[in-house]
């Protein structure tokens, strides 16, 4: 992956190999007209210089410029067309490699980066394509095209290019290094400060709050003056060597001319093949010089398809052999499980939860009521242990599957940046607008809508109409409805709405009811009482089962969270203490 | 707004190492010069004069040349390094302590993406065309002066030949800039497009899982990813095809040089000693021409970054009337206050009211009724659009804005955790508390036994690389800072919501021991938690229609009356039907 060429399908590579050929030959073209103004003033400064020669050689030289920028000129727009579309099929792979990646791929890698990745390393391989990869090419020509010339102009002086090349190459192996090292120092010294700048605005409401207290613009201005300070460091360490290449580069044309002066003066060559020789040499430097610097290029590229393998070397998740079959009971059993190696979430625990039931996860923050429902959606793998739907093994179902056979509403409904209508056709591509009205009046949400001055077509999202929790929750049941799955999910539905708004809910989730299995995950005990079964968690593990009754009766814990939501429900802010 | 031009606003701030940056590539270049010149005088010596002497002298003083060219590149290098580093620090401290002044209401508006992209990649691209294509570009057309300069004073009429087609090129560039222009707005707003669709894509995962059937959102990304593609290879190609024709231009005034110079020497008008000049020497003057069309896609690219850079620093902030007064009493007053959203419908207007010291305050409605808006204006996070807001008699925008901050505490809904400790999350609230101070906070919070209970106690890192906490915890952790800054004036913002019930029952006596004594603003959904509130503002679609205590409302027919009655109907609900 870190190698351009799997970055590339075969014709893009063939256009880019054709784009670096035209570029060549204006790179050749380029060298030609210089060979022509010597003859020019050779001819000149002839005895008797012949005028039909000077305009033969003048001639050639504009036709030869033609050629020339034609070529260059065509070389560009193949390299960045094909370039951008590279760029494009990258950035599709990504997201489609994405969508199929596990919701703990998500957990792992925070938005930013991901979004970095798309953006800016991306941005990279064009860079590199249409610029780096040309420039290298075009570089090495003219240096190889230079020191035929001027091998065969006289060896001797050829032999003094050559010399250059060994020098360089082991001045450019110490600076590769080096720049390597600096460079993934920059790197990481970079991505620090740009993580603390991303916080930064993230949680720039509470700087506000805090703005005579706070201490974080502080901090952040501090991180980004050691960054300043590294890349000071970073650049004064670099440039003795870039320095001491540039004096190499220079030293080959002072050998090169010293030692052509003294063949002149043995006769050996003549005048102007020295100049010719000179004038080569410095293009020979020149186009080395350029070489060593497009190594940065390299490693930018490098650096940043590390970035984007990342993402694509993510394994997304197998499939065995699909099942089939109604969905019925769900099971459990024995499941452990953490998120990424922190203490376990889970530990150990069985339930079933019976097809066509009304069944409750109930427990305080953190028992692990939110872990069974990602594990059932397969959002995470257990870490021990099976989960079986309809006695299958959640392993062997495709992420379509399992998202076909299971409907959430959870406590943060996201809602995209398009308008109502399509936020609760999310539920059923297919759904006419009279399937989505329907959904929203069974829903309880149809009203409100209507209620916008845009109706069905009101925006929301970032851009759009602030829409309240109870509204968003609402309008993920209608999803919901439309989906008609035969298992529904309430991931603490009801968990932060005003009282009209709960009612609403409530009205709403009874539609989802009928015929379906319906798992309820919640703290709100009052709207458990009634559920077939109730499945009590404390801190990672099931710490009974049973009606409420059966519950109140028989464990101290649900009795002791019934009492405190009962001296709970009594409290007022203006407490007597 | 007016736009500083950016070069001469950004250079301004960096003068000194810019001009020194300047002047070491100019010396630089010259010494290029020499060396050639020297070469030149040495071939020129072997022609004329036959001692070995002569050559050793000249070899001796190419060394000394090219070691101070070393030297020279080394110095200037650094130097443009340094000046732009000073860039890319300054800018990226006037964003952040920017960013802190702007008032919320920017936040919302702005998506995310620009920002990113204006600190990853905009002030970089600032960094680069200012310190290093700038410095050079001044450097190169200083030097093209000094030689056209020579050149010209040796025969002016071959110097009118070196110049001839330079105009039609730039002609050419001039208006390819003003078409490419065009072109490149378009690609950066597509880019914003796939950037913020992307975002939203990952923030929606989760909900594009779980209703796999459709890809609405994925094509849209899908499009907006290959309607990027197309538009920069659009502008590319439009950029390519400029620069191919204008590179054409300069090479054929050279072409004209070389002919003309060639028909001179022919006509005995010129000497062929002249002309070699001329040859030699052009080049250096040709330079800065050669590479303009390099300089202007970084101009261009560097303007754009720094307009948008501009976007954020010429955004208004919070406003001051330059009076710093202090309030000394602690009342807070809205008197006739009007405000509407610029983006869609939602109006507060004529509100009046006011909290009263030692008070609890509730302010009570259905959702998008205004009750958040309105203690959002109190801090100022968005500008009221008529009446006014006291604070002990004293108009808030009389206040400096950190003062009015400093006298209000905020338990919001969204708890803001920075990623830092426990310790330094709570200390925020005090900077200059002891140790003992912030654990006694976090005991009124009820948050100290958890927080003791970590392995790091307080040393427990939080935020997104730390370790999670639930909601309630956060909002313990948010409450111990509100009380540790003991802020006279106490905003409750649905503080109490989804909580399972030893949470719930926890923070209910941390922001009981928090409301003690102040003027407490409670925007309470549970209307329970405020029954006994000294006074009760009931608000419905942006207006203020009842004010008074529940007994009063009670007795009446009121809206406060039938909220109560549903909420009573909600608490008796239960999924069951």
């Amino acid at each position: 992956m870190d190698n351009p060429k799997s970055l590339l399908a075969s014709g893009e590579r063939r256009t880019l190999i054709l784009a670096g050929l035209m570029l060549s030959l204006s790179v050749a073209a380029g060298i030609v007209p210089f060979v022509f103004v010597m003859e020019l003033v050779r001819e000149l400064a002839g005895p008797a210089p012949e005028r039909q020669a000077v305009v033969l050689l003048l001639v050639g030289i504009v036709a030869v410029l033609t050629v020339k920028a034609v070529c260059y000129g065509a070389a560009h727009m193949l390299a960045h067309t094909t370039a951008f579309r590279v760029l494009s099929t990258i950035r599709l792979r990504l997201v489609r490699h994405l969508e199929r990646m596990n919701i703990g791929f998500f957990h792992k890698h925070k938005m930013g980066e991901l979004t970095k990745t798309l953006n800016f390393d991306v941005e990279q391989v064009e860079l590199y394509l249409a610029h780096g990869l040309p420039e290298i090419a075009s570089a090495i020509l003219i240096s190889f095209c230079a020191t035929a010339i001027v091998t065969f102009i006289d060896y001797r002086l050829g032999l003094c290019l050559v010399g250059i090349i060994p020098l360089v190459i082991i001045t450019n192996r110490i600076l590769q290094r080096h720049w390597k090292e600096m460079f993934a120092a920059y790197f990481l010294s970079l991505k620090t400060m740009s993580e603390e700048l991303m916080e930064y605005i993230a949680t720039i409401p509470a700087i506000k709050a805090f703005s005579k207290t706070e201490n974080r613009t502080e901090k952040v201005v501090r991180t980004m003056n050691a960054y300043n300070d590294y890349v000071r460091k970073m650049s004064l360490s670099m440039v003795v060597p870039a320095g001491i290449s540039g004096v190499i580069l220079e030293a080959g044309i002072a050998v090169l001319a010293v030692t052509g002066c003294l063949l002149l003066r043995k006769g050996e060559i003549t005048l102007y093949e020295l100049v010719l020789a000179v004038f080569l040499a410095s293009a020979f430097c020149a186009s080395l010089a350029r070489l060593s610097l497009s190594k940065h290029f390299g490693i930018v590229f490098r650096n940043s398809s590390m970035n984007i393998a990342k993402i694509l070397n993510g394994r997304p998740r197998e499939c065995l052999f699909p099942a089939d079959g109604e969905p019925g009971d769900i099971r459990l059993e024995q499941v452990s499980f953490s998120y990424e190696g922190n203490r376990n979430a889970l530990s150990d625990v069985s339930l079933t939860i019976p097809g066509g039931s009304l069944v409750a996860l109930t427990g305080v923050s953190g028992a692990g009521k939110s872990s069974v429902a990602h594990l059932i959606m397969g959002f995470f793998r257990a870490t021990k242990g099976r989960v079986l739907i309809n006695g299958n093994d959640i392993g062997t179902f495709t992420e379509k599957q399992i998202s076909a056979m299971i409907s959430i509403v959870q406590q943060d409904v996201y809602l995209f940046n398009t308008t109502i209508r399509e936020n609760i056709r999310i539920g059923k591509s297919k759904a006419t607008d009279a399937e989505v009205e329907a959904a929203a009046k069974r829903a309880r949400i149809h009203d409100f809508i209507c209620s916008l001055p845009d109706g069905y077509d009101t925006l929301t999202g970032e851009k759009g109409t602030r829409i309240s929790g109870g509204e968003r929750q609402r309008i993920a049941i209608a999803r919901a409805l439309l989906k008609d799955a035969p298992i529904i999910i309430l991931d603490e539905a009801t968990s932060s709405v005003d009282a009209m708004n709960e009612a609403l809910i409530q009205k709403a989730v009874n539609e989802l009811r009928s015929g379906k299995t319906v798992i309820m995950i919640t703290h709100h005990l009052s709207t458990i009482v009634n559920a077939d079964r109730i499945f009590l968690l404390d801190n990672g593990t099931l710490a009974g089962h049973g009606t409420h009754a059966e519950l109140y009766r028989d464990n101290a814990l649900y009795r002791h969270l019934w009492n405190e939501k009962s001296s709970a429900d009594t409290w007022t802010i203006k407490e007597a203490h | 707004m007016t736009r500083p031009p950016f070069l001469s606003d950004i250079a301004r701030h960096h003068l000194k190492l810019m001009a020194l940056a300047t002047f070491l590539w100019v010396l630089w270049s010259l010494s290029g010069i020499a060396i050639l010149a020297v070469i030149m005088h040495m071939i020129y010596g072997v022609m004329t004069d036959a001692s070995t002497g002569s050559i050793a002298l000249h070899a001796a003083g190419l060394a000394v040349l090219i070691i101070a060219k070393g030297f020279l590149f080394s110095g200037a290098d650094i130097a443009k390094h340094f000046a732009g580093y000073g860039i890319v620090a300054r800018l990226r401290e006037e964003i952040t302590r920017k960013m802190k002044r702007l008032s919320l209401g920017y936040y919302t508006r702005e998506r995310l993406g620009n920002v990113t992209t204006i600190i990853h990649q905009d002030i970089e691209s600032v960094e680069m065309v200012v310190a290093h294509i700038g410095s050079r570009l001044i450097s190169d057309l200083i030097v093209a002066l000094i030689t056209g300069g020579i050149l010209f004073a040796v025969n002016p009429a071959l110097g009118l030949y070196m110049v001839s087609l330079l105009p039609v090129g730039l002609i050419v560039l001039v208006a390819g800039a003003r078409a490419g222009g065009k072109g490149m707005e378009r690609t950066r707003d597509d880019m914003a497009d796939m950037v913020s669709r992307f975002v939203e894509y990952g923030r929606g995962i989760p909900v594009i899982k779980a209703f796999s059937d459709n890809d609405a959102i994925r094509t849209g990304l899908e499009k907006s990813i290959e309607r990027f593609g197309m538009s920069s290879k659009a502008s590319a190609r439009t950029a390519a095809g400029v620069i191919c024709i204008y590179q054409f231009f300069v090479e054929m005034s050279l072409a004209v040089l070389v002919a003309g110079g060639a028909f001179m020497v022919l006509g005995a008008r010129l000497s062929i000693l002249e002309y070699a000049l001329f040859l030699i020497l052009s080049r250096e003057f040709y330079k800065p021409f050669a590479n303009a069309e390099m300089y202007w896609l970084y101009y261009i690219k560097g303007r754009d970054s720094y307009h948008r850079i501009l976007g954020i620093t010429q955004e208004p902030a919070v406003a001051s009337s330059g009076k710093h007064e202090k309030p000394n009493r602690f009342d807070v007053a809205f008197e006739d206050v009007r405000f509407a959203y610029d983006r869609d419908g939602f109006a507060l207007s004529n509100c009046s009211f006011t909290a009263e010291v030692n008070c609890l305050t509730a302010l009570v409605g259905p959702s998008g009724s205004g009750k958040t808006t309105l203690t959002n204006l109190l801090l100022r996070f968005w500008e009221i659009d008529g009446g006014r807001i006291t604070i002990g008699g004293t108009d808030i925008r009389d206040m400096d804005y950190d003062t009015l901050l400093s006298c209000i505490s905020i338990v919001m809904q969204d708890v803001i955790l920075f990623g830092d400790t426990i310790y330094e999350n709570i200390k925020i609230g005090n900077r200059t508390a002891t140790p003992e101070e912030v654990h006694n906070a976090a005991r009124k919070a009820m948050i100290h036994d958890f927080i003791m209970g970590l392995p790091q106690g307080y040393d427990t890192l939080v935020g997104e690389n730390g370790v999670g906490l639930s909601g309630g915890q956060k909002q313990r952790i948010s409450i111990a800072r509100a009380i540790l800054r003991d802020a006279p004036i106490v905003i409750l913002d649905e503080a109490s919501s989804s909580l399972d019930p030893v949470n719930e029952r926890q923070i209910q006596k941390a922001i009981s021991n928090m409301a003690e004594n102040k003027t407490v603003l409670a925007i309470a959904h549970h209307l329970k938690t405020i029954a006994n509130a000294d006074k009760i503002v009931v608000f419905n679609k942006g207006t203020l229609v009842e004010e008074g205590t529940h007994a009063e409302f009670i007795r009446e027919k009121s809206l406060y009356h039938s909220l109560w009655e549903s909420q009573q109907q909600g608490q008796a609900w239960a999924v069951n039907n």
